[in-house]
């Protein structure tokens, strides 16, 4: 299952091989790359290695026997997988509840990711690792392992979703090692940890995955149409978790939103209309029609839709027909824009939806930035 | 792959059986997990008695009941209901009943339906080869265990110390446990002798101590211990509990034991004890400072508190050394008095900013057979001058 489900990231696994066929095998290891690349399914195939009982002597897991199988299936009482959780401490509950509550919310995506490895985990509320989260992990290492011997695996998802207590309580953990636990951080922002947790680790990198493989496994995994998985594969950027946050609700959504090919296409569509051809004044209307005023990760998205699409724009211009599009199914009216639209002009456009894009992701109001934008893209401004 | 239908199993035991064995693993049981059938007992029916064993990976209790099997088998329940359901129903015979994925309890007047899990999903009890093998009377063991788990560190930052060190040394069988402010350590020459070669230096996490404290009143013979590098397993009567360790190392404990107190204090317990319980109503609720200003052959308790009151009380003691005072934390000197039961206490001093040694007077045989010590270290707190 390794070499099939983690396409893409031959550099990473010949580096994890290499470890395990030596036998030396570090105590940390950071690894790092978009979201949705293999970070998590590498650091299980990892996991599998270190515990499998085969005793195979080459490093290499059986995927046979009884530890091989409880770690697929996240079972393995030698392997802690920490995934980030909201706090779900608003919405009227007590500090019990929002434990239990928390607490079901792992059980639910620890089922979910052992019977589809593709699975991410997505909140609208930004999930955390808490200090007792860390507390817990402490002590799960600290324990001795199932087998005389063994080893233990501690694998963190988001490792930059640390409180700054929990990362301080982590950094005790790394700072102090002890023989056969080896610890796996998995992170999209090296820089977002903290520089004594990123200089303890030994760092594997993970590559953004090529289009294809993206609408592949949109195709074949989730059942979406060739068109639109090849759009959405397209406007991902190598990351697979992206180009899923398309088709997957949150997990603590408030609404029973159902995400599907429609919606991403009127996501499309709404994103032109905010961000291409602004009809005046129509800020407030689309955004709540879309539920993007709320919402930070679909607005993120919908600007990223609208700067592919200004991509498109641009290669059309210097390429003329023969340019790949990602939104293959707008050709005609990505051509009309190429002639109609100045160099420079998009150029500023671009500049402008990256800033937006940027302060969005703190604390800016987003009618307010959309409104910003709107009025630095217009004509004459440039 | 076992079949749904070939999940079946038949037996009827008696209400307060069942009650009595679901009390024993139920609390091993955890409260919350990511793995749904930990929330379920494992059910074995085999022969002439019913197996039961709950887990949350770190810790495993196991227990027998007596009930009379017609089809041999086993399924996992959901603990919680079980355990409620049972402890409701009237003291009569209860008939049970696993058909595919489903236990029916039927007692004379109702029929109860528990939705269960696969018994494979159950985790395998881990096979422990013990490497030390210990026999100890269970008074002798809760006394051990009571003597120490007040010391037991609560602080996740230093693992090592959330549990007590079960040690096999000189012949002798010690715990000791400390939290860096205190240290206790009781030890006993078990009657029969330790006939396994002595090499076990393990650290007892404090949940199984708590367990195996709960367990030990349904003792009916001699507890068993058996120690391998990675578990602990008590064998308590009919019920055996299996706990992972805590990897050390323990502190190199005999290495902060003070030698050179050679100041003799001796009181007597109870009225030590009792002044203490008095004065420490006006102590700092943080801090628990008593004084204890120590002269020839009499001990001085005081506690000025501002904003709270004072307290003095006075005791004939024996002692012959220069004045002292010394301050102390009065709730770590009772919880080492309630479970010292000689009639005196020794207490050996040096200055006031070193650790102080308290244990109990040598005692004439009571009758037991397994020599028994104990001796507590506690820090002093520092007097502003």
């Amino acid at each position: 299952m390794a070499a099939e489900a983690l396409r893409g990231q031959e550099e990473a696994l010949a580096l994890l091989r290499a470890a395990l066929q030596s036998g030396h095998i570090g105590h940390a290891y950071l690894f790092h790359g978009p979201s949705g690349v293999g970070k998590t399914r590498a650091a299980l195939y990892f996991a599998r290695a270190l515990l499998c009982e085969s005793g195979r002597g080459d490093g290499s897991s059986c995927d046979a026997c009884e530890a091989c199988r409880d770690v697929l299936r996240l079972k393995h009482p030698d392997l802690q997988l920490l995934v980030p959780l909201p706090t779900f401490s608003s919405e009227g509950r007590t500090e019990r509840q929002a434990e239990e509550a928390r607490s079901e919310a792992r059980a639910a995506i620890l089922s979910r990711l052992a019977s589809d490895p593709y699975f991410l985990p997505l909140f609208a509320k930004p999930g955390v690792h808490s200090v007792e989260d860390l507390a817990r992990a402490k002590q799960f290492l600290s324990l001795t392992a199932s087998r005389e011997g063994g080893a233990k695996v501690l694998i963190l998802k988001r490792a930059e979703a640390m409180t700054t207590p929990a990362a301080h309580a982590f950094l005790k953990i790394l700072e102090e090692p002890q023989p056969n636990r080896v610890l796996i951080l998995g992170t999209r922002q090296v820089r977002a940890l903290l520089p004594t947790i990123q200089s303890r680790c030994l760092h594997v990198r993970f590559r953004p995955l090529s289009t294809e493989t993206i609408s592949e496994v949109l195709v074949e995994r989730r059942g979406i149409s060739k068109p639109v998985a090849r759009l959405a594969a397209a406007t991902a950027d190598g990351s697979l978790g992206r180009a899923l946050q398309h088709f997957e609700p949150p997990l603590d959504g408030a609404g029973k939103a159902t995400l599907d090919e429609g919606e991403f296409s009127r996501l499309r569509a709404l994103a032109l209309d905010l961000f291409v051809h602004p009809r005046e004044a129509a800020i407030l209307g689309p955004l709540r029609r879309g539920r993007l005023d709320r919402d930070r990760p679909r607005f993120l998205a919908a600007v990223s839709l609208a700067l592919h699409y200004y991509r498109d724009v641009l290669r059309h211009q210097i390429l003329g027909e023969r340019a790949q599009l990602a939104n293959e199914d707008l050709r005609r009216q990505v051509a009309a824009d190429a002639r109609a639209i100045p160099a420079e002009s998009l150029t500023q456009r671009v500049r402008v939806l990256e800033e937006i894009a940027e302060s969005a992701q703190s604390n800016v109001t987003i009618p307010y930035a959309v409104a910003s934008a709107q009025y630095r893209m217009a004509p004459g401004r440039a | 792959m076992i079949t749904a239908q070939e999940v079946a199993m038949k037996f009827s035991i008696a209400q307060t059986e069942f009650l009595n064995a679901l009390q024993v693993v139920s609390s091993a049981v955890p409260t919350r997990t990511t793995l749904p059938v930990l929330s379920n007992i494992l059910l074995e029916a085999s022969e002439d008695r019913i197996e039961m064993r709950a887990t949350d990976l770190d810790l495993a209790i196991s227990t027998r009941a007596q009930a009379s099997v017609k089809d041999v088998g086993t399924l996992t329940v959901p603990a919680k209901k079980l355990f409620e359901l049972v402890r409701k129903l009237p003291r009569e015979e209860l008939k049970v009943e696993a058909k595919d994925l489903t236990l029916n309890i039927g007692s004379k007047n109702g029929r109860y339906k528990f939705l269960c899990i696969r018994p494979e999903e159950f985790p395998a009890l881990p096979s422990v080869t013990a490497d030390v093998e210990a026999s100890l009377d269970p008074d002798l063991l809760e006394r051990l265990i009571r003597r120490t788990i007040y010391s037991v560190s609560t602080d996740e930052t230093r693992p090592a110390l959330n549990g007590s060190l079960l040690q096999i040394k000189d012949d002798e069988l010690r715990l000791v446990a400390t939290d860096g402010h205190r240290l206790s350590k009781a030890s006993c020459r078990p009657a029969g002798g330790i006939p396994s070669p002595p090499k076990g230096d393990v650290i007892v996490p404090l949940k199984a101590l708590n367990q195996v404290l709960r367990l030990l009143p349904g003792a009916t013979g001699p507890v068993r211990i058996g120690i391998s590098k990675n578990h602990a397993q008590f064998a308590i009567g009919d019920t055996t509990l299996t706990t992972k360790l805590i990897e050390g190392p323990f502190p190199n404990y005999e290495q902060v034991l003070p030698k050179q107190n050679n100041k003799h204090l001796r009181v007597k317990r109870d009225d030590f004890a009792q002044a203490l319980e008095r004065v420490s109503v006006f102590s700092d609720s943080l801090t628990r400072q008593v004084k204890l200003s120590i002269r020839p052959n009499r001990l001085t308790l005081i506690v000025q508190t501002p904003d709270q009151g004072e307290a003095t009380e006075e005791l004939d003691a024996q002692y012959g050394s220069d004045d002292l005072d010394i301050g102390y934390n009065a709730a770590y000197l009772l919880d080492i008095l309630r479970t010292v039961d000689s009639e005196e206490v020794d207490i050996r001093l040096n200055t006031p900013v070193t650790a102080g040694l308290i244990a109990p007077t040598p005692q004439g045989d009571k009758g037991s057979s397994a020599k028994e010590d104990l001796l507590c270290l506690v820090m002093p707190l520092r007097l502003a001058s």
